[in-house]
Formats: C-alpha cells, sequence, structure tokens
C-alpha cells in the first residue's frame, strides 16, 4: 500500500501481500489466509473498560460553584435561624399554635404578622441554593465517570 | 488506503477529550491487532483480552505518549507484552507435557538446515490452511514467532516491527528470513 510523501524505500519495505509484488511461496501462503475479524462488539468492550479504568475526572468549575453552594446554605441557614429566633417568628407560630381560634377568626392578619417576622429572603435563598446545588451534583455524576461513545460504525 | 499520520492524528483527538476520535482509532486497528494476539495466543478469547488491553492501556497512556512518533510499533509492543504475560501464566499452570515442550520443539525446529524447497502449491488450496499456518508459527521460537506475527498481520515496515519488539532493524530482517525457512520446514512436517 503506498502512502502519500512515503520514502520509496519505506514503501517497498512493507510486506505487501499481493501475487504481483511478493517475494516468496510463504508468503503467498500466508496471504491466502483471510484475516480473522474483530470479536463482535469489540470496540464498545474496550470503550467501557476505558470508562473503568480511567480516572474520574471532574470539572473545577463546576465542583468550586458546588462547594459555593453548600457554603451558602450553610450561611443562610444560620442567618434564618437568627432570624427565627432573635425576630420573634418562632414566638408567633407558637402562639398561632396554641391559639388555633385567633388563627380561624382572623386569618389575614396571623397571616401578614407571618410575613412581617419571617425570614423569607432566607428562606428562598436556602431553597435556591439547594436547587442549584442539585442541578451541580447531577451534572458532576453525569460527567465524571460518563463512557465515551463508539461511533455509529462501530462494532 | 490508509493516511499516515492519521492514527496519531486520531490520538491528539482523543487526549483532548475527542472520545469520537478515539472509538474510531480502535475501528481502524482492532482487526489488526486481534489478529497479531491470535497469531501469538492461538484463543480467541484471550486474543480479544490482549488485543482489548492493548487499547485500554493506549488511552490511559495518551498524556505521556509522545504522537510526533508513530503510535502502532508502541500498540503493538504493548498487545505483545501482554500475550506473553499470558503465555508464562499457562506455563505457570499448565500440567500438559505438550505445551512444556513448546519451548524444546522450537530449539528443535531452530536447529534443523533452514528449508529452501518451496512450498507446494496445495498448500495454498487447504480447507484447514488457518490451523496449519497457526500450528507452523506455535513450533517457532518465540524470538521467530513474533516478527513473523508482526509482519503478517500488521502493515509495520520493518523499522516499525524494530520498534515494536525493541530490537534493531537488521535483526528484525534477519529473524524474519529465518523465520520462514523454519515455517517451510514446520508446514512441511505438519502437511
Amino acid at each position: 500500500m503506498e502512502t502519500p510523501g512515503e520514502p520509496q524505500d519505506r514503501r517497498e519495505d512493507r510486506l505487501e501481500l499481493q501475487d504481483d509484488v511478493l517475494q516468496d511461496d510463504v508468503d503467498r501462503t500466508f496471504s491466502r489466509l483471510a484475516p480473522l475479524p474483530a470479536p463482535h462488539g469489540f470496540t464498545t468492550g474496550v470503550l467501557l473498560a476505558v470508562a473503568a479504568a480511567r480516572p474520574v475526572r471532574l470539572s473545577v468549575r463546576w465542583l468550586t460553584a458546588a462547594i459555593a453552594c453548600v457554603l451558602a446554605i450553610g450561611l443562610l441557614g444560620f442567618w434564618a435561624g437568627q432570624a427565627l429566633v432573635g425576630g420573634g417568628t418562632l414566638e408567633l407560630l407558637a402562639t398561632l399554635a396554641s391559639d388555633a381560634d385567633a388563627l380561624g377568626t382572623t386569618p389575614g392578619e396571623a397571616l401578614l404578622a407571618l410575613l412581617d417576622v419571617a425570614p423569607w429572603i432566607e428562606i428562598l435563598g436556602i431553597g435556591g441554593a439547594l436547587g442549584a446545588l442539585t442541578v451541580l451534583l447531577r451534572h458532576l455524576g453525569d460527567t465524571g465517570r460518563g463512557a465515551p461513545r463508539a461511533t455509529a460504525g462501530g462494532a | 488506503m490508509e493516511q499516515r499520520g492519521a492514527d496519531e492524528a486520531l490520538a491528539r483527538l482523543a487526549r483532548d477529550g475527542d472520545d469520537a476520535a478515539f472509538a474510531t482509532l480502535v475501528e481502524r486497528n482492532q482487526q489488526r491487532v486481534f489478529n497479531f494476539a491470535y497469531r501469538l495466543l492461538g484463543d480467541y478469547d484471550e486474543a480479544a483480552d490482549a488485543a482489548q488491553h492493548g487499547f485500554v492501556q493506549l488511552y490511559l497512556s495518551l498524556p505521556q505518549l509522545d504522537l510526533a512518533r508513530p503510535l502502532r510499533p508502541w500498540l503493538y509492543r504493548i498487545v505483545r507484552n501482554r500475550c506473553i504475560d499470558v503465555i508464562r501464566q499457562r506455563r505457570t499452570v499448565s500440567l500438559s507435557a505438550a505445551e512444556d515442550a513448546e519451548d524444546d520443539n522450537g530449539t528443535a525446529l531452530e536447529s534443523r538446515l533452514p528449508d529452501a524447497d518451496p512450498l507446494p502449491e496445495e498448500l495454498a488450496e487447504r480447507a484447514d490452511l488457518q490451523q496449519l499456518l497457526s500450528a507452523a508459527i506455535h513450533r517457532l521460537p518465540a524470538h521467530y514467532r513474533d516478527v513473523v506475527a508482526l509482519r503478517y498481520t500488521s502493515d509495520l515496515s520493518f523499522a516499525e516491527v524494530a520498534e515494536a519488539l525493541g530490537i534493531p532493524e537488521n535483526t528484525a530482517r534477519i529473524r524474519f528470513h529465518r523465520a520462514k525457512a523454519l515455517l517451510r520446514t514446520a508446514l512441511r512436517e505438519l502437511m
């Protein structure tokens, strides 16, 4: 077989198992032998073995974002806790729980009081950070040990 | 028609994270590599495992490989080493006198006068040619068997065969030509 740009002596050096350039009877005998096809699914097997063998590669950027989410959840949780206790939310909730009549008689006022004292920003922040962390962890799990895909013509 | 450097180009892409390029690299070389392992081992499943091992090692070694040099000699060297390990493991557990005598047969074959008479033409027409040639190759001493298996299953030049086997190019040429004479002797005895 010829390859562009290859020196003449190299081309002649390659074993051409074709009748017109065979050197001797042993070469001709081996040329009659059809090569065995590779086992069915060989490429897929290689790719799966590679996926199992290679080290987990995590994106630093995504990992940093996940850690930031965890820290945010911790910080927001701390602030929310302080607000719940120091801002009177827990006390209000305890009062409403103990006085069901008040809740049934003036639900609007109870709700307004709760909206006024509850740390909603911190609570919403915690929810958002949890959602973001879920997405990040799912992405890290998918890409960390993903197997390479065979081409359409692969075995 | 294969292009020189195509495998190396695919390897560079694979090294940069293109898994489809690595899959293509495997598909381009799987048949030759498998046949090389089969010539050495004579066992279909063991040859498949050895060939797969070679490609896995190739992938894991991509960051360290010098892709300015031809890739195939390195790949065949890895597969050959794996085949040697398999053969050694066979001998460790084997209680068969026939397998233990393989080396003795190879030495005895090598000690005979080289056979220069051409092989009979009808040999090429035999239905069991695959088995005959495999048996003949397995009768060769190991250092001849490697060269013959590489030359008849891959498209490596003598320089690349030498690189794959870690020997000088002239040694590879000499071993190949001597091996062919021994193959004639072995094939006549097996016919």
